[in-house]
């Protein structure tokens, strides 16, 4: 008897260890498990329960609305499905807020009011296979990357294309010019300048030019180096970041170049698998680390050299910083292994992913999910090319999986809200 | 009192000058070239003075830091780039004499960035990785106040010693070549000021790859669709499906070298001297089905940058 009672307690003790040792693991693996950031706890967009097939996408003059369950508008919009090259918010001549976008199928330029929620196309180009599309924060010239043809894969084009509204009404003309062949990299300026920074190469060298694309005398070299493979950022209007191309497992580094005065300056260095993106006012960075069974993103701080770990797995490419809360970081966040070849496959197309918003606060730590992507496909959204509106209210963002563009309406969130009265640079 | 004591002895040093004991005793630093914010062991040696009876006081910016007879080493950590610490020791044997002993360590940091010089698509954002034979470029970049200071650069490569016409002033700069995947090359600088006050050193071990092909869509609209590799299973909707093999790493000035054989199920696809990249698949007019596409490239001139890969069609 004493036998079958001891049996009895041990059964029931190893039971309870399972479940303990579960919980534990629940605990350690939960992706969302943060030990640096409290989380809020609710979803601070609800837009009713996930689709249960009834919900489905309607489709009228380009742009999709996604009803929840009270049958509400949702805040989430498809702007098209088809596939786009490159987006960017703008003041239209109506002088109102719309979204001016590239077909990639044609080169053809789309506008999209979000008054009337519909496209227009304002100029036709009959440029196949446009693969990028980048836009000048005036939304008023727009650079064309394409290949010269698909056969000769070695050389890159791009054309500048400058839009010239006529009055409300009118139609859109263009004029436009081609920049020098094979730009590796090619950003625009962060400020209402026409002006863009490229790398050119020459001789086994690699020079940082700045053009203004109205003005084709105003052309300088501000940096050269022995170094070919370089992504641009162009977070101010004194500063190029340069940072090299990242690998799983290879250290990576940053650094900062003065526009004014050509000097270099390191910011980050010895960082495997590096990816950033710079705050606007340049004072901070996030960066993700992928290295053998470690992913990881951090907010390094360009004053103090000090970094804050996000215990959420971030590539930066799919992260915009807020303008009007420069703390505030919109990121899609995905759960993927830490032993995924980062960021190597995804830029490959290898590996995909099925993306929340989440909206972090850097300087209070707090951070909250904005909202669960909900692909009418139910394949997910893999989330790129994210930008701000300049009120921040609204998101743009393509799926990478098909290059259909998106935007998501924001409100002030709890994470937000505690942020405001944090004076920014404190 | 400690402290007394150890002020006491650097003031009696200004009254009584240290007996020059040049070359008799001396420091030695392990590294002797340190890193930014690397541990140091320093320790004294001379054969002829009894150190082991000495009375030893180690300093560090002026502080005393170690005392006590015999204590012939010290460890401490070196500052951050260009940050000087100024290292001092002092011993007192047993007959009484003093000797001083000093070293400046100032930490200067050479980063070494590199880059292969082998293939990847149009609008790639990631680093092109070094294969086998793959050409190297190694660029040696001092850090902090030195960033722009010409030096004298000596260049080595695995056990090998300084590459003639590599090493030389204002060399920043290293070609190699790739090992075999899976191998690392060890490149090692040292970086030497005119006068011989800078002096700093660094290795890296540059690991190579096996070469890859990727699939991708290419739609007479858009283009080679870059953003999804073809993996796995590929349901087609089109009548005709162009699959284009793109030859990640392979020796970028060898890219005419590279030929294609491709096979859409179990037959062969023949193609002008194996040079096509992309094959176009047309869906048989009645029925569904799956069909496997295959493709391996070889680099002619460099046999061992090959790769293959595979991908089902369902129709």
């Amino acid at each position: 008897m004493p036998k079958e009672k001891n049996k009895k307690i041990l059964t029931i003790a190893i039971i309870f260890l399972a479940l303990l040792i579960s919980v534990i693991i629940f605990i350690i693996v939960n992706p969302t498990n943060s030990p640096t950031i409290t989380k809020t706890k609710e979803k601070i967009f609800l837009f009713g329960e996930p689709s249960d097939g009834n919900n489905s996408a309607t489709s009228t003059d380009n742009y999709n609305s996604l009803n929840n369950t009270e049958g509400q508008v949702a805040e989430i919009t498809r702007i098209t499905s088809e596939p786009i090259a490159g987006a960017h918010f703008v003041t239209n001549k109506e002088n109102e807020n719309a979204v001016r976008y590239v077909e990639q199928k044609t080169g053809d330029i789309y506008e999209y009011s979000l008054k009337n929620r519909r496209s227009e196309r304002l100029l036709q180009q009959n440029l196949l296979g446009t693969h990028i599309a980048l836009w000048t924060k005036s939304g008023e010239n727009v650079l064309l990357r394409f290949l010269k043809s698909e056969e000769d894969n070695e050389t890159i084009k791009t054309y500048a294309n400058s839009l010239e509204n006529g009055a409300s009404g009118s139609s859109t003309t263009a004029t436009g010019k081609f920049l020098p062949d094979n730009l590796q990299e090619i950003v625009t300026s962060p400020i209402e300048t026409e002006k863009v920074a490229y790398l050119q190469e020459n001789n086994g060298n690699t020079f940082v030019i700045l053009e203004d694309l109205l003005n084709a005398e105003d052309r300088q070299q501000i940096f050269a180096s022995p170094l070919n493979q370089w992504l641009l950022e162009w977070p101010k209007e004194d500063l190029i970041v340069l940072t090299t191309k990242p690998s799983y497992d290879i250290e990576g580094y940053s650094f900062f170049v003065n526009t004014k005065e050509g000097k270099a300056e390191k910011v980050l260095g010895k960082i495997k698998g590096l990816t950033t993106l710079v705050s606007p006012d340049a004072t901070k960075i996030l960066y993700a680390r992928s290295e053998k069974n470690i992913f990881s993103s951090a907010v390094y701080d360009v004053k103090t050299k000090t970094e804050t770990p996000l215990g959420l797995k971030i590539l930066p490419e799919k992260c915009v910083w807020g303008t009007e809360n420069p703390n505030l970081l919109y990121c899609a966040v995905s759960n993927f292994p830490d032993n995924t070849v980062l960021p190597d496959d995804w830029y490959k197309g290898k590996v995909s992913f099925s993306d929340e918003f989440w909206v972090i606060n850097t300087e209070t730590g707090k951070s909250g999910v904005i909202n669960k992507m909900i692909d009418f496909s139910e394949r997910g959204i893999d989330v790129t090319g994210v930008s701000l509106n300049s009120k921040n209210d609204y998101l743009l963002f393509t799926n990478k999986k098909d290059n259909s563009l998106w935007m998501l309406k924001l409100e002030i969130t709890e994470v937000a809200k505690e942020s405001n009265n944090i004076p920014i640079n404190e | 009192m400690y402290k007394i004591i150890s002020k006491t002895i650097l003031l009696l040093g200004l009254i009584f000058p240290a007996v020059s004991f040049a070359g008799v005793v001396d420091i030695n630093l392990s590294p002797e070239i340190p890193e930014p914010n690397q541990t140091i062991s320093a320790e004294l040696s001379g054969t002829l003075v009894d150190l082991d009876s000495s009375d030893i006081y180690w300093y560090l910016d002026k502080e005393i830091q170690k005392h006590g007879i015999g204590e012939k080493s010290f460890s401490f950590t070196a500052g951050d780039v260009d940050e000087k610490k100024d290292l001092e020791a002092i011993v007192i044997i047993p007959d009484g004499r003093r000797i001083d002993l000093q070293r400046t360590i100032e930490p200067t940091n050479i980063d070494l960035l590199w880059e292969a010089n082998t293939y990847t698509p149009p609008f790639y954002r990631g680093k092109a990785l070094p294969t086998y034979k793959s050409s190297i470029k190694v660029l040696a970049l001092p850090s902090g106040k030195n960033i722009n200071t010409k030096f004298i650069y000596n260049w080595s490569i695995d056990s090998l010693n300084n590459i003639a016409g590599s090493s030389g002033y204002n060399q920043k700069t290293f070609t190699t070549f790739g090992s075999y995947a899976g191998y690392s090359r060890k490149i090692n600088v040292s970086m030497t000021s005119f006068d011989k006050f800078i002096k700093a050193k660094k290795t890296i071990k540059i690991e190579s790859v096996a070469p890859e092909l990727v699939f991708y869509e290419n739609n007479p609209l858009m283009g080679t669709i870059f953003n999804n590799a073809l993996y796995g299973i590929r349901e087609i909707k089109s009548n005709d499906f162009s699959v284009k093999a793109e030859p990640y790493y392979v020796s970028r000035g060898e890219l005419k070298n590279v030929q294609y054989k491709w096979g859409v199920g179990k037959d062969r696809v023949e193609s002008k001297d194996n040079k096509e990249k992309m094959i176009t698949f047309t869906k048989p007019e009645n029925g569904s089905g799956k069909v496997q596409v295959q493709a391996h490239f070889k680099n002619t001139a460099n046999t061992y940058q090959e790769a293959r890969s595979g991908v089902y069609l369902s129709y």
